[in-house]
């Protein structure tokens, strides 16, 4: 199979590529990756790369600097999945084969950094957490990432008792799920390019 | 524009965007400062609500004890919460007689305090429990244990009911 220059050839386009990078304009928009609990409405903290809600007792408390960061990563990821797009799509025209690899090289591998951020993010957030009620003088063995926990406080004539739950939501496993997606685009490209190469 | 600069340009753009954000959250932080990363965390909101609630919601008003034909005692007492947001008194326990073989008296049932509100709570004892209404009627303080939650965190305290006369 050989084509002219400027010739579009849509077999010829990055399909996981292309599938990979339409999803993750989805990733902003699914809602919270990973929820804290203590008590019921006590502490409530839904985090995500693009998202950080946190509430006491059903009032948010808004977090200025961190939505700023989170704003910051949405249009990141966003700006990644159009380049995905436009490096699976450029693949059909081999004009464009040298910039369509470059975009998929340098496009396709984000997410999974940004599932791998997050997850180190999560962790270093539980053992934070960890230290400050442990500092509070509340013992609690608080899980890392995924558990759950009952805090106490005691002192005299009172007690007090904290149940505390963590998880990851079926957001994360979608987007885990889209970034592996995303990722087998850069070896689609790489076979696509060998057989290329073969034929001419 | 030939496709090297193309791609300088698109290289450069996530590192233009996470500039000019983390300067906006450093502006933002340092015009208005940040209440979550500054403090307001859940280990703060567990000590606002202890030391909140141990005061107010310790003010248990001792209306009425009585011992029934059956030697049951039954007791009331008002309970207010001043916090703003509801209460809910999980169970209670109330001992009328320091001394001398009273059992508990135990909270009829759940009861949910309005922000700002005030509710009755109804104890009942075990019946045949009682032989002197004299012992009970001629008491001023009554001590109670109190487990309330509050958004799902559970506050074991004890307390005392008093009779309204006597506060």
């Amino acid at each position: 199979m050989t084509h002219q220059d400027g010739e579009w050839n849509l077999r010829d386009i990055n399909i996981p590529g292309l599938v990979g990078g339409v999803l993750i304009f989805a990733l902003p928009f699914m809602g919270a990756w990973w929820q804290v609990r203590f008590g019921i409405t006590a502490f409530v903290l839904d985090l995500s790369p693009f998202t950080v809600a946190t509430s006491q007792y059903g009032t948010p408390i808004a977090s200025p600097v961190l939505s700023v960061l989170s704003l910051a990563f949405m249009v990141l990821i966003l700006y990644f999945a159009a380049l995905l797009v436009a490096g699976s799509i450029l693949r059909a025209n081999p004009r464009y084969r040298t910039l369509s690899d470059w975009l998929v090289r340098w496009s396709a591998r984000k997410p999974l950094y940004l599932i791998i951020f997050f997850v180190l993010s999560l962790v270093i957030t539980s053992l934070a957490m960890d230290y400050t009620l442990a500092k509070a003088g509340i013992v609690m063995d608080l899980p890392i990432v995924i558990g759950e926990a009952v805090g106490t406080i005691s002192v005299s004539g009172l007690a007090v008792t904290i149940p505390a739950t963590m998880e990851l939501t079926m957001a994360f496993g979608v987007a885990v799920i889209i970034s592996v997606i995303a990722v087998l685009a850069e070896p689609y490209q790489a076979r696509r390019r060998q057989e290329d190469s073969g034929e001419d | 524009m030939d496709e090297a600069g193309l791609k300088t340009i698109l290289s450069y753009i996530p590192f233009i965007v996470l500039g000019v954000c983390l300067i906006g959250g450093a502006w933002l932080w340092y015009t208005g400062g940040d209440p979550l990363l500054s403090g307001d965390d859940p280990a703060s909101g567990v000590v606002f609500v202890t030391s909140d609630l141990t005061g107010p919601s310790g003010a248990l008003v001792l209306h009425e004890m009585t011992v029934d034909d059956a030697g049951k005692v039954v007791m009331t007492a008002s309970c207010m919460n001043s916090l703003d947001m509801p209460v809910t008194i999980v169970a209670a326990t109330a001992r009328p007689v320091d001394t001398g073989g009273g059992k508990d008296l135990i909270l009829s049932g759940t009861v949910t305090i309005p922000a700002g509100g005030a509710a009755n709570l109804h104890f009942e004892g075990p019946p045949g429990d009682a032989d002197s209404l004299s012992v009970y009627t001629s008491q001023v303080s009554v001590p109670v244990t109190v487990i309330y939650a509050v958004g799902g965190i559970e506050v074991e305290i004890e307390t005392v009911a008093v009779r309204g006369s006597a506060l």
